[in-house]
């Protein structure tokens, strides 16, 4: 409903507008003085998160992509091997960095240098028990068994561009 | 005058900048004559509950005398408590149950549907049809 | 207080409309002589030799062997990380308020330096990172982090529990002697010996026994981090504040109460100088006759737009865009140059690089 509240500069161009939507990947040449000053690939990225507040990441757990911010929870329904609470995690596998109106992304994973991504291990608990009932047809046997899965809640520790 | 404060209590991160472990008290309740508490009886008297409290540094272990089945109270800084029955239970079961609970937090078991919870607002915003560009619009 | 103008010389009772005096309404004035507190047996040479005052209520520290008996006291220490230089008797000095109970050292001077640690960290993230918040959101935010409230949660959270048996209960169920070392000490022994009727809770002057707790619970979190400055230095106990306090949520934007914000917004625009006047514009709208129309409204200055929203009336989606407009500038939150928060003073080498807020707005 509210339109994003961000700083007092005019807002940015309306991202549904593809044409219009500032790309990461420059088709120009780059040019001598830039490659001088070492600016960090990263550097519109992080400037427009507003100091890494409004930016988030899509990252890959066993292969399942999560996007997260700061200080959010994800539950898994599996122990983590090898992890108490109290852990703190990197996570190394991220696709996307995102910002209000710029997204990197790296369908391989993007250089674990360019970011910090880290997770905390909060609690390790379980699922509510249910019923789970099999059967086949015209056959009277019922197997019902109880399913109470595990559940991790991590806890996005650190999220930030370096 | 212009503009009025609305007091509101800041939200807890547990896990952002320091992480405090929520199981604050384990009892330990045992009784010396029920045979429901021989599991619980070897595990106190061959030292193990003295490893995990040893190793559990951070969680006050209590233990408690008293007639009938024996049990396990868990109390967790969100001043829920949770009771688990060990009666009849094997010294390695018990140990079980001692780690599986000191791991939980003492809230509500959920099944969470999504992915990730977050009381932060959206980065790039939630599309509205408005904001598309006028010949892109959706035409009744 | 009440009790205490009824014990003095010829003085007129103040009879407030207390909740257990509801006719009476008269108010007298009271004059009142302040006088040290008895129990804290001070001594003077004169009245007004402020220097030579000196409290004689003999306090001990609890020694450090009866300290590492207490497991809810090291279960506390272990489970804060604090450093070992953070000795466990001061830990247990910290959760004692008592002070004429058993003659342990309360936390009075820990709470009162810890308010002092708090109060400045707070106050200057606050300040650095929101500059041009309103000076009333800004101590609702101070509140919202380091408020009573707010510590009361705090400590709850790091599992701190209150010490509710009496003497005789310890006696009759063979309670270890050093458990209490452990727990929040408030409730004097006669407190505790006292029956409690359920459903009935007694009122002294409009402080409850939540809010006493509370209180309680506050002065615990603020003396630990009193006590953490006084063994393990300041940079320690602002590692603490930020881990701990700083690392909550303060949900701002859900703490403004505009009351004329359209007023307010032309008040500021006028004072940050801007050339051209205010003009509101209907943006985008899914068409007057639709059920449930919604219009986009945009609040512009010139060609610049500083806020926008969408209601499902015109003056709504008008009053919206403003107040988002305001809280765009009042929410900011400056940046260096190289995209990072702005450093605050108490950093090492700090360097003023943020922005200095031109003040509220009165309309």
């Amino acid at each position: 409903m509210f339109a994003s509240i961000r700083s007092l500069r005019p807002c940015v161009v309306p991202r549904m507008l593809p044409r219009m939507l500032p790309r990461m990947y420059s088709t120009a040449t780059q040019s001598a003085a830039q490659a001088t000053t070492a600016v960090s690939p990263l550097s519109s990225l992080k400037i427009n998160s507003n100091g890494n507040q409004h930016l988030y990441a899509i990252f890959k757990l066993h292969n399942m992509p999560y996007l997260v911010t700061k200080g959010d929870l994800i539950y898994l329904n599996y122990k983590l091997k090898n992890a108490e609470i109290g852990d703190e995690l990197v996570l190394n596998d991220v696709t996307t960095l995102g910002s209000p109106s710029y997204t990197y992304t790296e369908p391989n994973g993007i250089d674990s240098s360019l970011y910090s991504l880290k997770a905390n291990v909060v609690e390790i608990t379980r699922e509510p028990k249910y019923q789970v009932t099999r059967t086949k047809q015209r056959q009277r046997r019922v197997k019902t068994f109880q399913v109470e899965n595990f559940q991790t809640v991590l806890r996005i520790n650190e999220l930030k561009i370096n | 005058m212009p503009i009025k404060a609305i007091p509101k209590i800041s939200l807890a991160r547990n896990g952002v900048g320091a992480f405090v472990a929520p199981c604050h008290r384990i009892t330990v309740q045992y009784c010396n004559w029920g045979g429901s508490s021989t599991g619980l009886r070897q595990v106190l008297s061959s030292g193990q509950l003295d490893h995990i409290a040893r190793q559990k540094k951070y969680t006050f272990f209590e233990v408690v005398k008293k007639s009938g089945h024996p049990s396990l109270t868990f109390h967790y800084n969100n001043d829920t408590t949770q009771v688990v029955d060990i009666a009849n239970l094997d010294s390695e079961k018990i140990v079980e149950k001692l780690e599986e609970y000191s791991q939980r937090s003492g809230n509500k078991l959920i099944k969470f549907n999504h992915k990730v919870m977050s009381n932060n607002d959206s980065v790039r915003g939630i599309w509205s049809p408005l904001h598309m560009p006028k010949g892109h619009r959706h035409k009744i | 207080m009440l009790r205490s103008v009824i014990r003095a010389a010829p003085r007129v009772n103040v009879l407030r409309a207390a909740i257990c005096r509801p006719q009476i309404l008269t108010t007298v004035r009271t004059y009142q002589v302040a006088t040290a507190k008895t129990v804290l047996k001070t001594s003077y040479d004169s009245v007004e030799d402020y220097s030579s005052y000196k409290h004689n209520l003999f306090t001990h520290r609890l020694p450090e062997s009866s300290a590492e008996q207490s497991a809810p006291l090291v279960a506390l220490h272990s489970r804060l990380n604090l450093p070992s230089t953070f000795a466990l008797s001061t830990l247990s000095q910290c959760l004692n308020l008592l002070f004429k109970d058993d003659g342990l050292a309360n936390n009075f001077g820990l709470n009162t330096l810890g308010k002092t640690m708090l109060s400045y960290y707070v106050t200057e993230y606050l300040l650095i990172h929101y500059p041009r918040l309103p000076m009333s959101v800004h101590n609702a935010a101070v509140d919202s982090l380091m408020g009573t409230s707010a510590l009361y949660e705090i400590g709850k959270s790091w599992g701190i529990t209150v010490d509710t048996t009496s003497k005789l209960d310890k006696f009759l169920g063979e309670e270890n002697e050093f458990l209490k070392y452990g727990k929040l000490r408030y409730i004097s022994d006669a407190e505790k010996e006292k029956v409690k009727e359920t459903g009935v809770e007694e009122l002294v002057d409009g402080v409850t026994e939540h809010s006493r707790e509370a209180e309680a619970y506050a002065s615990a979190v603020r003396a630990i981090i009193g006590g953490l400055y006084t063994h393990s230095g300041e940079d320690t106990a602002k590692k603490f504040i930020e881990d701990h306090i700083l690392s909550r949520k303060i949900p701002l934007d859900q703490m403004f109460q505009f009351s004329k914000p359209s007023a307010e917004l032309v008040r500021l625009c006028d004072k940050l100088g801007f050339d051209q006047p205010i003009s509101i514009r209907l943006m985008a709208e899914t068409g007057r006759a639709s059920s449930h129309p919604q219009y986009l409204t945009g609040v512009f200055v010139g060609t610049e737009k500083l806020g926008e929203a969408i209601g499902s009336s015109l003056n709504e989606s008008k009053t919206r865009a403003v107040i988002n407009a305001l809280l765009a500038y009042y929410l900011y939150s400056p940046i260096n140059a190289q995209g990072d928060k702005i450093k605050v003073p108490s950093e090492t080498n700090y360097k003023f690089e943020g922005i200095i807020g031109i003040g509220d707005v009165a309309i």
